[in-house]
């Protein structure tokens, strides 16, 4: 299990290349204790006999080897800079196996199934989206994750443990980032019904849809997304832009199929390309906009082992020009070595 | 049980940190022949032979003697194993052995007549269930011996507690009922009816020698009001290979999928403390509690073998988990 998160690791590492930054470091010590009680995620338990542990890492690796079964953690935390966005990103990078994680009481996040039919959601990226209005701006907020781990290493294990926002979504002149109407043969695991962000038959892009209740998912999944295309707007060509997608996708504006710029770094091995990693940018042909109507977006993905979806941003449509930009920066800073070595060479 | 482990967990319950309270070895009062009432407390043994333990008793004058023999002994309860996990240690006996302490049955090995079984190679430690310790207590040993040796030939002859058990607030160690089969927890009805065997402890020990594949374990509790109000957890020790446990006919965890291809990805399974959280509704005072556990066993040793097995409030699993950190 380790070896196989480690890989993940060096696969999705790239995932949150993005342009994050940082509300609040959730990084460092918080308060532990193995059990279960749903009274502990109430905001103001006390918990002042609890155990520190330093967050991410296994709870073995803290002192409780051969533990396994319920334990939660929690942590105060403050939310330093200015903000006004409608939702942050709370990123858990990867619990083993299960969890539900609750900011001041409410529960905004939850992945794989507790028992007594576990299923575990240990190679899924956690990346909850919290309403804004959640957050206490000025003062103390608490967080607290419920966890079950059922076989070896246990807890919240690794990865950029934080709140953050997107800068690069700032850059979007239509915000397509929150609900997107979604369809999939999958059902919803019950657990999720509960949680504060959940819209029936609605997904919040981005992010895997296995973070989102839809444990083990395979297969294909229809996002559609309506949206006003203000006519001011058309003064220069444009782009919509996707993030990264996993797997393979079809997108289709207004019943016309658009297609994404193949990274030209990938040119020396074009039988390599890996759509999970690959940034999406779809140049848009500006006659196939409803200028001042209503637009529709579709998007098809289909994904076939591990985590899918349209998993991070940013999300939305700008101008070709400032696509194109970060399409680049992405393709350098996703570039390996050899990749360096090569590109370098071919130039 | 996979893999290469399977030789020593057989023998000797390994991982476990044992520490000697009381030593065992020496004196004791031995009979040839066989009675039930001999497992008693009460039983008057003064005009019994004395028998130096361990030997075996063609060295202590019973030469060329084969057959049922009793061994017993007494001995004072240790200070301070208040809360321990306690075990008897009978190292090596030739060949059959049923154990009793204080009259109550705690372990076996091998199978006696008429469906003989020799289990001699086995090195005994039985787990001693809290609730049967007294301040002056009586251990009564029934040995048969098929041919050559026979009696407690050797090993170190003493109590001991396990450092690292987990300290139970009900003990779920000794008799728990049996059945063999796919199946057998359909019957769960009639877990009356069920074999006897001795938890924990391997099946293999207990009768169902060369036994493979599935089985169920059940255990009727009487629960206690003052438990109630507490989040318990049912700690079940180590099973080999994989469980699926019930509490009153609901399903309330397993270790893995329940199907054998679980044994081949999890080749560790056997050695995994198990561990399981009582839903709280199924805890109710005017209700007794049926716990079943569906156990599959892909080759040799299999059951619910070694370790602490008992409920625990979950404050006192924390304590416990905390405390070891600390230790360690």
């Amino acid at each position: 299990m380790i070896f196989l998160v480690f890989i993940l690791m060096f696969q999705t590492g790239n995932a949150y290349s993005e342009d994050l930054r940082s509300l609040a470091n959730l990084k460092g010590n918080w308060k532990f204790s193995i059990g279960d009680d749903p009274n502990w995620a109430i905001p103001n338990y006390d918990d002042s006999d609890w155990e520190n542990v330093f967050v991410p890492s296994s709870w073995e690796a803290n002192g409780y080897e051969g533990y396994n079964g319920f334990a939660w953690y929690r942590k105060s935390f403050q939310v330093r800079f200015p903000f006004n966005q409608e939702y942050l990103y709370l990123n858990m990078g990867y619990i083993d196996d299960v969890d539900e994680v609750y900011i001041n009481g409410e529960l905004v996040g939850a992945s794989g199934d507790f028992p007594p039919l576990m299923t575990t959601a240990y190679q899924v990226p956690r990346m909850y989206p919290i309403p804004v209005d959640l957050i206490n701006r000025s003062g103390k907020n608490t967080i607290a994750v419920r966890v079950y781990d059922e076989y070896h290493e246990g807890g919240i294990m690794n990865g950029e443990i934080g709140i953050f926002v997107d800068t690069d979504q700032e850059k979007m002149e239509v915000d397509l980032t929150g609900y997107w109407d979604f369809e999939s043969a999958c059902s919803l695991d019950k657990g999720n019904l509960k949680r504060i962000t959940y819209r029936e038959g609605k997904i919040f892009v981005p992010g895997f849809w296995e973070a989102r209740g839809y444990n083990d998912c395979d297969g294909q999944a229809k996002y559609t997304k309506e949206f006003e295309y203000p006519s001011q707007l058309l003064n220069s060509d444009k782009a919509l832009v996707l993030g990264v997608i996993d797997d393979r996708d079809e997108v289709y504006l207004n019943g016309n199929r658009l297609e994404w710029i193949k990274s030209k770094s990938h040119r020396w091995r074009r039988f390599n390309q890996s759509n999970h990693l690959s940034f999406r940018v779809y140049p848009i042909p500006s006659k196939l906009f409803f200028r001042g109507g209503t637009n529709v977006l579709e998007v098809l993905v289909t994904d076939h082992g591990g985590p899918g979806g349209i998993y991070r941003g940013p999300i939305g449509i700008t101008s070709r020009e400032i696509a194109e930009t970060m399409l680049n920066k992405e393709n350098k800073e996703k570039r390996s070595t050899w990749d360096i070595f090569f590109d370098n060479w071919l130039d | 049980m996979v893999g290469i482990c399977l030789f020593g967990a057989v023998s000797v319950g390994f991982a476990q940190d044992y520490q000697r309270v009381k030593d065992l070895s020496g004196a004791w009062k031995f009979s040839i022949g066989d009675d039930m009432d001999w497992s008693s407390p009460d039983f008057y043994d003064s005009n019994w032979e004395t028998i130096s333990v361990p030997s075996s008793w063609e060295n202590q004058g019973f030469y060329g003697y084969d057959g049922y023999a009793w061994y017993r002994t007494n001995f004072r309860k240790p200070l301070d194993i208040e809360g321990k996990s306690l075990y008897l240690q009978l190292g090596n006996i030739d060949d059959v052995d049923e154990v009793f302490f204080n009259g109550k049955r705690i372990g076996r090995s091998g199978n006696f007549p008429p469906r003989y079984a020799t289990a001699y190679n086995s090195h005994r430690i039985y787990a001693i269930p809290a609730e049967y310790l007294r301040e002056d207590n009586c251990i009564a040993v029934r040995v048969y011996d098929d041919t050559g040796e026979g009696g407690i030939i050797q090993g170190d002859i003493a109590l001991l507690i396990n450092r690292s058990g987990i300290p139970l607030d009900i003990d779920l160690q000794g008799t728990w009922k049996f059945k063999t089969g796919k199946f057998a927890h359909k019957d769960a009805a009639n877990f009356r009816d069920w074999d006897d065997i001795i938890v924990p402890g391997f099946w293999e020990n207990q009768g169902y020698k060369n036994y493979d594949g599935y089985a169920c374990y059940a255990y009727e509790l009487q629960v206690d009001s003052d438990i109630v109000s507490d989040r318990m957890i049912l700690l079940l020790g180590k099973i080999d290979d994989i469980d699926q446990v019930f509490v009153n006919g609901v399903l309330i965890g397993q270790s893995g999928a329940f199907t054998p291809s679980t044994v081949r990805e999890r080749s560790e399974s056997y050695n995994q403390n198990r561990a399981y959280y009582i839903p709280d509704d199924l805890l109710k005072s005017d209700q007794n509690l049926l716990i079943t556990v569906r156990v599959f066993d892909l080759s040799l040793g299999g059951g619910i073998y070694t370790g602490s097995v008992g409920l625990i409030s979950q404050e006192h699993y924390i304590n416990y988990w905390n405390s070891r950190r600390k230790r360690n």
